[in-house]
Formats: C-alpha cells, structure tokens, sequence
C-alpha cells in the first residue's frame, strides 16, 4: 500500500484530521501488510503531524508491516525540521544535521512519568528567552497530566511519545511566541480505559465528555481519581492555549475563540477510513519572556 | 498540639516517577498523623505538580483514618494558584469518594 501525502500538515486540528484521514487505510492495514508513505510533496510539517507520524511508523514496526516512510527534502527548513524532531532517524533517514537542537527536540519514547520528562521541552523555550515560574509550572504540569494517562491506562504498545517545538512569535496568526506539543500513544483509546469503569458508557464521544469534566476514571491505579484530562483542558483555557483530543475517530478541542471544549466525530474530506489507533493530544501554550 | 511540615522537594528525585515520591510524602504525612499533630506538605519550589502527587498523598490518609481528609489536620502550601486548583479538586474528588463510603 501506498500513500502520498502532500501540502502542509500545521499544528490545527483541522490539518491533523487531514493527516489521520490520509493515514487511515494504514491505521486499518492487517499485520504484515506492508506501506509506504511520501511525504515527498509536503512543504510543511509541525510537531503534531511528526507525533502522529512517528506512531504510525513505531505501530507499524510492531505489526512486522514493514512501514517505509519517505521524506521531504525541500525547503530546507523542513527538511532540517525531520533531522531535529527526530523523524529522519526514527525512519532510518538520519544524517545531515544535529538532533534536538534549534527550535526542536528530539522525539522521546516513554513508559513513566518521572519528575524531570518536562525538563527538555522547558529546556527548548529557555534557549529562546527567560521562562516565568506561572509559564513553566502550567507547562511542566500539562506535561504531567498527558503523560501519567498515557502511563496509567492506555496500554500502549510503543509507550508514548512527546515531540515539541517552539514557535516564535510572527505575523498575525501567531503573535505570541509558543511551544506545541504532542503526546501520543498507540493504545486502547479512552473508551475501551473508560468502560472498565463504566461500561454504560458506549461511544468515544461520551467518553470524551466524561473525562473533560474530570471525576470519571477506570481508577487502574491508586493516583487515579479521573482528574487529569480535565485539568489539562482548564489550565489549556486558562493560557489561552490550544488543545487537540483525539481518540481514534473522535476528536476533544478547545481553543482561545472557543473556550469551551467542542467534542465531535472527525470529519474526513474525502476518505472513508478517518481513524488514529490510539490517542493523541496537541498542545500549543503561549510563553511570555 | 504538634504541626510537622514536610517538604516534597526533600523527597523528590527527579529521575523518579511522581507517584512514587508521592507514596514517599504520604507515608511521612500518615506517622505524623499517628502522632496525634497535624501535618502541612509544602509543595513550594516544585513546578508543576501534578493530580497525581496529590491523588496519592490523600487516598492514602482517606485510607488510613477511615473517612474525609480533614484539612485542619492535613494542610498544604503552595507557590502558585496552579497548584492550589489542583489540589483542591484532588481533595473535593476523594472526599466526594469517602462521603459515597
């Protein structure tokens, strides 16, 4: 199989539900069924697209799919970007430039949450300026919340990863400097956690409501008390951040002109099979210096 | 009656998960509570903490004295209204549990 993507994949839930329906015909691939994807006529990829990518490609490794990722060279920039983030080596194209430096870090794999999983995307923003001690404890704890998730309940078989770059204030889309991130894992996704719990709970969807208003958990562990995800999207609304949810074929968002968690089914353009197996949470927080 | 205060960042060795730093401050609050004082955890210096860390600490003392985590007994102090939210909506959540039995 094999599936060419191209044009831009931003950092927007909009640009991510056109890469997770593009990808979805290998979301769905059977084991050892093998894929390839161009990225070759791309021109822009953000850290969100690299999470998402990236657990594809790790998924499909596990599947003995023997999943061919081909990368852009042009611009440069990007191309540099796949050298940063990680992506190029992760796919066995890496070479050419140094890991983790400039605006990016280095994809990080992980099975716990330790105190210190933050300290790099914090050490990213402090290379570009000073970083106030409300800005890092709202980021520091975001990275907390998505990552014991991950940890607790999703059952991953990549574990999670966490990619994050940091974005310099310019023009008038993104004013503000910012660092995006994403956290994604390949799992059961919320519901499948959810319904151990609450097996009345029958969609994604409500799933997803649940967990945004905080007090619903599967409680696998004793730290659960189903407060995590609810406090992401607060403290995401409180900075004035954005935050892309999604489990498989739903989405969770919330940004500054709609503050208020929006939950719906992902909508594909033009495909048939819209669907992410596992969950993957996007976050852009602004920073001040 | 005696008030001990425990510091997390006493405790906290950030290559270790948060939870088990968390189980460390929790064991430390309960022989204070057995006692017969009053304990404070003071979570200053630690950015971003966490429901997690707190989830932990008050499920334990929930546990241990058999109903709601009485805040006169069991204090905490923060450096920032981030940590307070979080806190506060740990203990209401493990209350709201203790109050259900």
């Amino acid at each position: 199989m094999r599936v060419v993507a191209s044009g831009n994949f931003d950092d927007d839930a909009r640009e991510i539900e056109r890469l997770i329906g593009l990808l979805g015909p290998i979301a769905l691939a059977k084991e050892n069924q093998k894929w390839q994807l161009s990225l070759s006529k791309v021109r822009y990829l953000g850290p969100w697209a690299v999470g998402v990518i990236a657990a594809m490609y790790l998924r499909g490794e596990l599947l003995h799919q023997e999943p061919r990722v081909v990368l852009p060279t042009a611009p440069k920039e990007l191309d540099q970007y796949c050298v940063n983030s990680g992506l190029a080596g992760l796919v066995g194209k890496g070479g050419g430039g140094q890991v983790g430096v400039g605006d990016a870090i280095a994809l990080e794999r992980f099975t716990e949450s330790s105190w210190d999983r933050p300290n790099r995307v914090v050490d990213l923003i402090t290379r570009h300026g000073e970083l106030s001690l409300d800005d890092e404890g709202n980021l520091r704890t975001c990275v907390h919340e998505v990552v014991q998730n991950v940890v607790d309940h999703a059952e991953s078989p990549i574990g999670g990863l966490l990619c994050a770059r940091y974005m310099s204030g310019r023009g008038t889309s993104n004013p503000k400097p910012e660092v995006r991130l994403a956290i994604v894992d390949a799992g059961r996704g919320v519901l499948a956690s959810l319904r151990t719990k609450y097996p009345e709970v029958t969609t994604i969807g409500a799933a997803l409501e649940r967990i945004i208003e905080g007090n619903y958990s599967a409680k696998s562990r004793v730290n659960n008390q189903g407060l995590g995800v609810s406090n992401l999207f607060r403290i995401i609304a409180n900075t004035k951040g954005r935050i892309a949810y999604v489990s498989r074929d739903w989405l969770a968002q919330s940004y500054p002109a709609h503050p208020e968690p929006e939950v719906r089914v992902l909508r594909s353009v033009s495909l048939d099979a819209v669907f992410f197996p596992g969950t993957a949470v996007f976050l852009s927080i602004p920073v001040e210096h | 009656m005696v008030r001990t205060t425990i510091n997390t960042l006493d405790h906290l060795d950030p290559s270790r998960p948060v939870t088990e730093t968390a189980e460390v401050v929790a064991g430390a609050v309960l022989r204070g509570l057995d006692s017969g004082g009053s304990v404070t955890v003071s979570v200053r210096g630690v950015r971003g903490v966490p429901s997690s860390f707190f989830n932990v600490i008050l499920k334990a003392v929930q546990q241990h004295v058999g109903g709601r985590v009485d805040p006169a007994r069991l204090g905490f102090e923060f450096d920032s209204k981030l940590q307070e939210m979080i806190y506060q909506r740990s203990l209401d959540a493990v209350n709201a549990q203790a109050g259900r039995g």
